[in-house]
C-alpha cells in the first residue's frame, strides 16, 4: 500500500515538471524573432505617419519605466498621445529599480511585458527575439554615436537612449572648504583626503550598498581607468582571448575598491541601507562624498535647494584617467506587442525633440544630438567639463556576462563585508569562459 | 558550492534545534497554564505573516541603524553592535533565527495535536509505577508522537532545502555568498545570469535530491512509529 503510495506521488510530480517542460517550450516559439517581429514591423512602416488611420477600436498601450518621474514627461506623452489618438490610453507603470532587470526577464519569456519597454538589456533581449527591429525609424539619425552602438544588435537597431551618463564622486563643497580639501589628482590623494575626513571623524563616502546596482556607481569610476587606463580594448582583447579577467585590470580595480572598504572609507550601515537614504544622509551633511550617476544633481534638486554639489572623478592608480559614458534609460518595443503601428507611433513621440528636452530638464545629459536640456545646477556642467577633459569609454562590464557582472557585485559585498578580495577574479574567470556566449560584440 | 554548504547548514539547524526547540515549547503549552490559550496563540502568530512581511520587518530590526543596533547601545554594549545582516559571520546566523522564531510556533502546533492524542491512562499509570517526568517523555510520549516527528522533520528538510524568500528579501543572498541557499542559486542561474537551460537542470536535479532526501527520511522514520 505504502509502496503505490509513493509510486503515484512520483508521478504525479513527473507529471507536474513535464507540463512545466511543455509551456515553456510554447512560450519560446510565440516570442521568437523570426515568426512576430518581421510581421509586426512591415505594417508600420506604411501607416506610422497617419495618425488616426489606425481605426476606431479603443486600445491601451502599456510602457514600463523605473525611472523617476521628474518634469512630468510621462503625463504630457500621455496627453499629447490622447490627441492624436483620441481611442488610444497611454499607462505607465513604474516598477522598483533594483528589481527592474529580474522583473522584466521573468516578464518577457512569460509573454506578460508590456507594449513598450525602458530596458537595459537591449541586445540580449535582441537576441531572444523579444523586441521588434526598430532600423527604420527616422529618430535613429539623431542619437549620439554611442548610442547609436549600444541599440544595434547584428546590424539592426532594437530601440532609443534616451540619456548618456557618467560617474564619479559627488561631494559636499561646504565640508571640503572646512576642512581645507581639494578635488584631488591622483589615486593616493584620494586617499590622503579619505583618511584626513576621517580623521576628523567625517564618513568621508556614504553609499547604499542594500541595493546592488549601487555597488557598480562606487566601482565603475574606479574600474573604468583601471580596466581601460593602460589597454582601451581590455573587453575585446579578453574576449579574443588575449587578456583574462583573472588579470592585473580586474583585480587592480577590486583591490583598489577594497582599499577603499578595508580602511573604513565607506559608511558603516552601507550594506544595510538602500540608495535614497545613503543620498538623503550625503544632503544632510553626514558625509563628505558619494560616488554616483550624473543624473543625481537632478535628484538632489528635487529634493533640496542649493546644495553646494561639487563634481571629480576619480584618479586612475596607473595609466590614463578614463571617464565612463554610458548609455541609459534605453527604450523599444515588445515585439509580442499587440499594437505595433500606436507602439511605434508612441516612441516617436517620446522621442521628439521638445518632449526629450522637458525629459532632461536638470535630469539627463540626452543621448540626442538636437537635445540640450537646461540644468540649473553648476555641477552638472562640471560634470560636462570633465566629460570633456578626458577620454571616455563604455561602462566597465558592458562586454561581459550577466554572470560575470552578478559575481562581481558578489564579491564587492564580501569585501565590504571585510571578505578581501581572495580568488574572486579568478572565480569571475571561469564564469566568463562558461557564459561567454553571452557576450555581443 | 557556498550555496549547497549553507543549505545544508540551515537544514541541519532547523532538524537538530529546531524540531527539539518545537517540541519542548509544546511540551510546556501542554502544560495547564491559566494563561495557556494567549501563549498558544501568541506563539503560533508569526507561522500566520507572510514570509515576506517578516523578512522586511526583521530587516528594519537587524539593520545596522535597526532596532537591535539601538537596544545594545543602550544598554551601554556599544562594542557589540554590527551590521547584522552584512557582515561575513552573522548573516547566515541572523537568517536562521528569523526562520526558527517563525516555525518553531507551527511545529509546536503540531506537537500539541500529537501530545493530546496520547491517552492519560498511560502517563498516569507510568507515574504509578515510579517513572519520572523525564522517563516519561522518553518512554511513552516521545515513541506515541512519533508521526508527529515524523511530519515536523520532513517539513524542517522541505523548507530548509528549498529556502529561498528571507534570503531573497532580506539579504540578496550576500554579504558575498554567505546567505545564498540552493533555491536562491538557481534563481540568479535563471533570471540574473540569463542562462535558462542551466537552471532548469539545475532545478530539475534539485527537485529529485529533495525527494531522495525526504524519501529516505520518511522511511526511517516512519520504522520508528509505533502502533497503538
Amino acid at each position: 500500500m505504502k509502496k503505490l503510495q509513493l509510486t503515484t506521488l512520483f508521478l504525479a510530480t513527473t507529471l507536474v515538471a513535464s507540463a512545466c517542460g511543455n509551456s515553456n517550450g510554447n512560450n519560446e516559439t510565440a516570442g521568437s524573432p523570426t515568426s512576430s517581429a518581421p510581421a509586426a514591423t512591415t505594417p508600420a512602416s506604411g501607416s506610422a505617419s497617419a495618425p488616426g488611420a489606425s481605426g476606431s477600436e479603443p486600445f491601451t498601450l502599456k510602457v514600463s519605466y523605473w525611472a523617476d518621474n521628474k518634469n512630468g514627461y510621462y503625463e504630457e506623452v500621455a496627453k499629447r498621445f490622447k490627441e492624436k489618438y483620441p481611442n488610444g490610453t497611454v499607462e505607465f507603470n513604474q516598477h522598483p529599480g533594483d528589481k527592474y532587470n529580474e522583473l522584466m526577464n521573468t516578464r518577457l519569456p512569460a509573454g506578460e511585458a508590456d507594449d513598450v519597454l525602458f530596458n537595459m538589456n537591449m541586445t540580449a533581449y535582441a537576441k531572444a527575439g523579444y523586441l521588434m527591429d526598430l532600423s527604420s525609424q527616422p529618430w535613429i539619425a539623431r542619437m549620439n554615436d554611442s548610442a547609436k552602438t549600444a541599440a544595434q544588435f547584428e546590424g539592426k537597431t532594437y530601440g532609443a537612449f534616451l540619456e548618456v551618463n557618467t560617474f564619479g564622486v559627488f561631494y559636499n563643497k561646504k565640508i571640503f572648504e572646512e576642512q581645507q580639501l581639494v578635488p584631488p589628482t591622483t589615486w593616493d590623494e584620494f586617499l590622503s583626503l579619505n583618511e584626513k575626513l576621517k580623521a576628523q571623524k567625517i564618513t568621508p563616502i556614504v553609499e547604499g550598498f542594500k541595493d546592488i546596482w549601487t555597488l557598480q556607481a562606487a566601482y565603475i569610476p574606479i574600474a573604468i581607468s583601471t580596466y581601460f587606463g593602460t589597454n582601451p580594448n581590455f573587453e575585446r582583447d579578453v574576449y579574443d582571448g588575449k587578456a583574462s579577467v583573472n588579470g592585473p585590470e580586474v583585480t587592480g580595480a577590486l583591490t583598489q575598491f577594497a582599499e577603499l572598504a578595508d580602511k573604513g572609507y565607506f559608511n558603516k550601515n552601507s550594506l544595510s541601507i538602500g540608495n535614497d537614504q545613503a543620498l538623503q544622509d550625503f544632503i544632510d551633511g553626514k558625509a563628505a562624498m558619494h560616488m554616483m550617476g550624473s543624473w543625481t544633481p537632478g535628484v538632489i534638486d528635487g529634493k533640496t535647494q542649493n546644495f553646494p554639489l561639487g563634481f571629480f572623478i576619480i584618479p586612475a592608480k596607473d595609466g590614463n584617467t578614463v571617464m565612463s559614458a554610458g548609455t541609459d534609460k534605453g527604450l523599444s518595443i515588445n515585439a509580442a506587442t499587440e499594437h505595433p503601428e500606436e507602439a511605434i507611433a508612441l516612441v516617436q513621440l517620446m522621442l521628439e525633440p521638445d518632449m526629450l528636452e522637458l525629459y532632461g530638464k536638470d535630469n539627463a545629459l540626452s543621448a540626442f544630438n538636437d537635445v540640450n536640456p537646461v540644468f540649473a545646477n553648476p555641477a552638472m556642467s562640471e560634470i560636462q567639463a570633465a566629460l570633456q577633459a578626458h577620454p571616455g569609454h563604455r561602462n566597465p562590464g558592458d562586454y561581459f556576462p550577466p554572470s560575470v557582472q552578478d559575481a562581481l557585485n558578489t564579491a564587492l559585498t564580501k569585501i565590504l563585508a571585510g571578505g578581501g578580495v581572495g580568488d574572486s577574479a579568478a572565480e569571475l574567470a571561469k564564469l566568463y569562459e562558461k557564459d561567454k556566449s553571452k557576450v555581443n560584440f | 558550492m557556498q550555496a549547497a554548504k549553507n543549505t545544508l547548514y540551515v537544514l541541519a539547524v532547523m532538524v537538530l534545534i529546531g524540531n527539539p526547540l518545537s517540541l519542548t515549547l509544546a511540551l510546556l503549552l501542554n502544560l495547564p497554564l491559566r494563561s495557556r490559550g494567549l501563549l498558544r496563540t501568541l506563539f503560533f502568530l508569526p507561522a500566520l505573516m507572510s514570509l515576506m512581511v517578516i523578512s522586511i520587518s526583521w530587516g528594519f530590526i537587524l539593520q545596522y541603524d535597526g532596532l537591535l543596533n539601538a537596544v545594545l547601545t543602550l544598554f551601554g554594549f556599544e562594542n557589540g553592535i554590527q551590521d547584522w545582516l552584512g557582515t561575513m559571520d552573522y548573516a547566515l546566523p541572523a537568517v536562521i533565527l528569523i526562520l526558527l522564531w517563525q516555525g518553531t510556533g507551527f511545529g509546536a502546533v503540531i506537537y500539541l495535536a500529537g501530545l493530546q492524542s496520547v491517552p492519560r491512562e498511560l502517563q498516569e499509570s507510568a507515574q504509578i509505577d515510579g517513572a519520572t517526568g523525564l522517563q516519561r517523555i522518553y518512554h511513552i510520549t516521545i515513541p506515541l508522537i512519533m508521526p508527529f516527528i515524523t511530519i515536523n522533520t520532513f517539513l524542517g528538510i522541505a523548507g530548509s532545502l528549498k529556502l529561498f524568500d528571507v534570503p531573497f528579501v532580506l539579504t540578496n543572498g550576500g554579504p558575498g555568498t554567505a546567505t545564498t541557499t540552493l533555491g536562491l542559486l538557481i534563481y540568479k542561474y535563471a533570471f540574473v545570469h540569463e542562462s535558462y537551460g542551466y537552471a532548469t537542470a539545475a532545478g530539475m536535479l534539485f527537485m529529485i535530491l529533495i525527494a531522495v532526501i525526504t524519501f529516505l527520511q520518511l522511511s526511517i522514520t516512519r520504522r520508528r512509529e509505533v502502533e497503538m
